[in-house]
């Protein structure tokens, strides 16, 4: 895939756009507030639908309801449950902005789902994470199909899974690789990381660790899954890390046994590995691997350890003219950016020269007991959005 | 072969009428309006939800509903700010139709809705649901929409008890299982063929609704079906599957005060249309409908209703105790 032209000449077409674009007049903010209560209501419904089923089929059912209802024709379904749609340009091009969002939610529960707004907060499990995005891309499609805004290069949105069980990222890889047009740029838009930009060039790879031990008596805890799994974190946290490189392992989770009373047979270990650099990354992967396996021969135990997930290291060189566009808009929106230090899933994309990047909806919060998104700021993470494409789509 | 029960020829599931375009050229091709109100009394947890989802799905994108109501009985909490923020019209029962006082109860303020209300088709949902969707008002107004011969539109649903942090299906309905249908099969066989009969959510026409009395607690609902029976016939009914409703459960003495008020109704009605004397001949077989594989059917089961004499009018009985009769 070639670089596209615009990275050349994305700055200076922000720098136009944010010259143009004058304060929003009133009219405009009244019409974007009914498509950010709209945003909003997509969200809460989405978050209720169960997770996951085979392909994301009762989700992928609404969306494509959803898109149908547009009138401009079917969004198609691929093999993978992929669904895609075009939304065309004012004049025909062959280049498509890609606009993705995750239709999963791995904390799924008929419950805690269900979502509550209290004050200026709407709290539901898995409402921080995929549900705002897909809302923003259905809504967004709304807006642009009743709007008079035609842009000059294509809009695809995608309703991808970013994390089917043992194919992280497979179904989104397999999309791009049979997407025959260019993409000039791509945006994974999500929850709660409005304002956050991932500049720094960091990879990661995420594992899990599955130990499992013969039952025994509660008296012989010492050799038990959870006393395993505690051996596995003392070891991998005596590693001297490649600092300097940016290497670091974060132990995500540890999760054993039933509790007192009860021999942990069983227990999972979830941990993460970020690099600056690719080849650092692969060393300390297998650095990890290696020390599993020696706590595996001398615990006698059954350990398996499943690759989840490679988040390549981004190329900043690829994502700079992107970036340099999403800190304009924040700054003609008055959103502070926050560089994080975390892999950027959207980095998938720059393996395939795509500039690409996560764009967050609002803020909120998520934590072991509690997840919640904020409310008011929806509507400048919806503006946020229009913004962004406007200047990486043209009008 | 028997024929089916009108209440069962008008039962449908809601996915029928979950394309929100054709119901609004269907609306627009009757020339109709509707209005949605929910009765409260502080139900600010879950009030702002539903306003905002039916109204962003049904009134913005859509335009099927007219006009959102909040009918509010002097709730404590932030129940009528909340409603207000998200853009329903927001009434104190108290305040409407002064002159004719005011009581507390659901069936007040839905009597009261129908003042304020403009909509020539009238739904009201229960401010307590948890998972709101637009199903609940589509499948409500859709039969209505269709068919200008039903004129009330009862929902049903499944109603999982919430327990331990999860969902348990297949209960929940109890008064309507211990109370209502027992004495639905006894007294209106045809009413028993409703799945829900207490649901709170139901819809009408204007033009039906304002010829109703109201009970103003808890025997709103029985006294709306009875009434319609006697008015209109059972056929003016119809019943539509929402698939779940999750909400808050009731503790038992609440239940118990709903039983009691909903027991009130139903004999008063029986007095208003000289059907005291069906007491006197009751049908013998407890009725149930039954959903199974999208199919409805009913189920009659014989319930022993034979009574004993007291033991002691028994010959056997005083002869062998050394009674005499």
């Amino acid at each position: 895939m070639r670089i596209p032209r615009f990275l050349s000449n994305l700055a200076a077409s922000t720098r136009r756009l944010l010259g143009r674009w004058p304060s929003t007049p009133a009219h405009q903010r009244s019409e974007i507030e009914s498509y950010v209560s709209r945003l909003i209501a997509t969200a809460v419904q989405f978050n209720e639908i169960p997770s996951p089923t085979e392909k994301e089929q009762q989700r992928a059912q609404y969306i494509s309801r959803r898109l149908s209802e547009l009138g401009i024709g079917e969004a198609e379904e691929d093999p993978d449950g992929n669904l895609s749609l075009l939304l065309l340009a004012a004049s025909p091009t062959e280049e498509a902005v890609l606009l993705f969002a995750n239709i999963e939610n791995e904390a799924y529960s008929p419950l805690d789902s269900l979502v509550k707004l209290a004050g200026n907060r709407a709290s539901g499990r898995g409402i921080a994470d995929n549900s705002l995005g897909v809302a923003a891309l259905l809504v967004l499609a709304e807006y642009l199909k009743t709007g008079e805004r035609r842009l000059a290069k294509n809009v695809l949105l995608l309703f991808t899974r970013l994390q089917p069980a043992g194919a992280r990222f497979a179904p989104l890889e397999r999309f791009i690789q049979s997407w025959r047009g260019g993409l000039p740029a791509a945006l994974y838009v999500r929850g709660i990381q409005l304002g956050e930009l991932a500049e720094e060039p960091l990879g990661a790879c995420r594992l899990t660790v599955h130990v499992k031990t013969r039952e025994r008596d509660v008296l012989q805890g010492a050799g038990s899954a959870a006393a395993i799994l505690a051996d596995i974190a003392f070891r991998l946290g005596r590693i001297r890390w490649d600092e300097e490189r940016g290497t670091t392992l974060n132990l995500a989770r540890i999760e054993a046994g039933l509790g007192p009373g009860y021999y942990a047979a069983e227990g999972v270990l979830e941990l993460e590995i970020f690099s600056r650099r690719e080849g650092p990354l692969e060393l300390a992967r297998q650095a990890v691997s290696a020390t599993i396996r020696e706590v595996g021969e001398d615990s006698k135990a059954v350990i398996r350890v499943e690759e989840n997930e490679l988040i390549p290291v981004p190329d900043p060189e690829t994502n700079r003219a992107l970036s340099a566009a999403l800190r304009g808009v924040h700054r003609r929106l008055g959103i502070r950016t926050r560089r994080v230090s975390a892999p950027d899933p959207a980095a998938v994309l720059n393996v395939h020269r795509v500039p690409a990047l996560s764009v967050g909806i609002t803020t909120g919060k998520k934590t072991f007991r509690e997840e919640s998104i904020d409310l008011p700021p929806v509507a400048t993470g919806f503006r946020q959005l229009l913004l962004l494409l406007e200047a990486v789509a043209g009008s | 072969m028997k024929a089916t029960p009108a209440i069962l020829r008008n039962t449908f599931h809601h996915d029928r009428f979950d394309d929100p375009r054709r119901l609004v050229a269907l609306k627009e091709k009757r020339g109709v309006t509707i209005s949605l109100a929910f009765p409260t009394m502080n139900e600010g947890q879950t009030i702002g939800k539903e306003i905002l989802v039916l109204k962003a799905e049904l009134m913005d994108r859509f335009p099927l509903l007219d006009e959102i109501a909040v009918i509010d009985s002097g709730s404590s909490d932030d129940t009528r700010s909340v409603a207000a923020r998200y853009g329903a019209k927001v009434y104190n029962s108290r305040e409407i139709l002064k002159r004719h006082g005011s009581f507390r109860g659901k069936g007040e303020n839905l009597w009261k809705s129908l003042y304020v209300l403009t909509g020539d088709l009238i739904v009201w949902i229960d401010a307590d649901i948890s998972n709101i969707a637009p199903r609940f008002l589509c499948g409500l107004v859709g039969p209505l929409l269709e068919n200008e011969r039903l004129a009330y539109v009862k929902a049903f649903y499944e109603r999982p008890l919430r327990a331990a942090g999860a969902l348990l299906p297949g209960a929940g309905g109890r008064v309507t299982e211990i109370l209502v249908r027992p004495l639905f099969s006894l007294l209106y066989p045809e009413l028993a063929n409703l799945f829900q009969p207490l649901s709170g959510e139901y819809a009408g026409r204007r033009t039906l609704l304002e010829r109703l009395p109201f009970s103003v607690g808890y025997g709103v609902e029985i006294g709306h079906l009875i009434d319609i029976y006697h008015l209109q016939g059972v056929q003016s009914i119809a019943q539509v599957d929402l698939d779940l409703r999750v909400h808050r459960n009731q503790p038992l003495p609440a239940l118990s005060r709903m039983s009691f008020g909903i027991l009130n109704t139903f004999l008063n009605r029986l007095e208003r249309y000289g059907e005291a004397h069906l007491l006197r001949d009751l049908h013998a077989e407890h009725l149930a409908p039954l959903l199974k594989d999208r199919r409805y059917s009913v189920h009659s089961t014989a319930i022993p209703i034979k009574e004993r004499p007291p033991i002691k009018e028994l010959e056997e009985y005083r002869r062998k105790f050394g009674l005499s009769s």
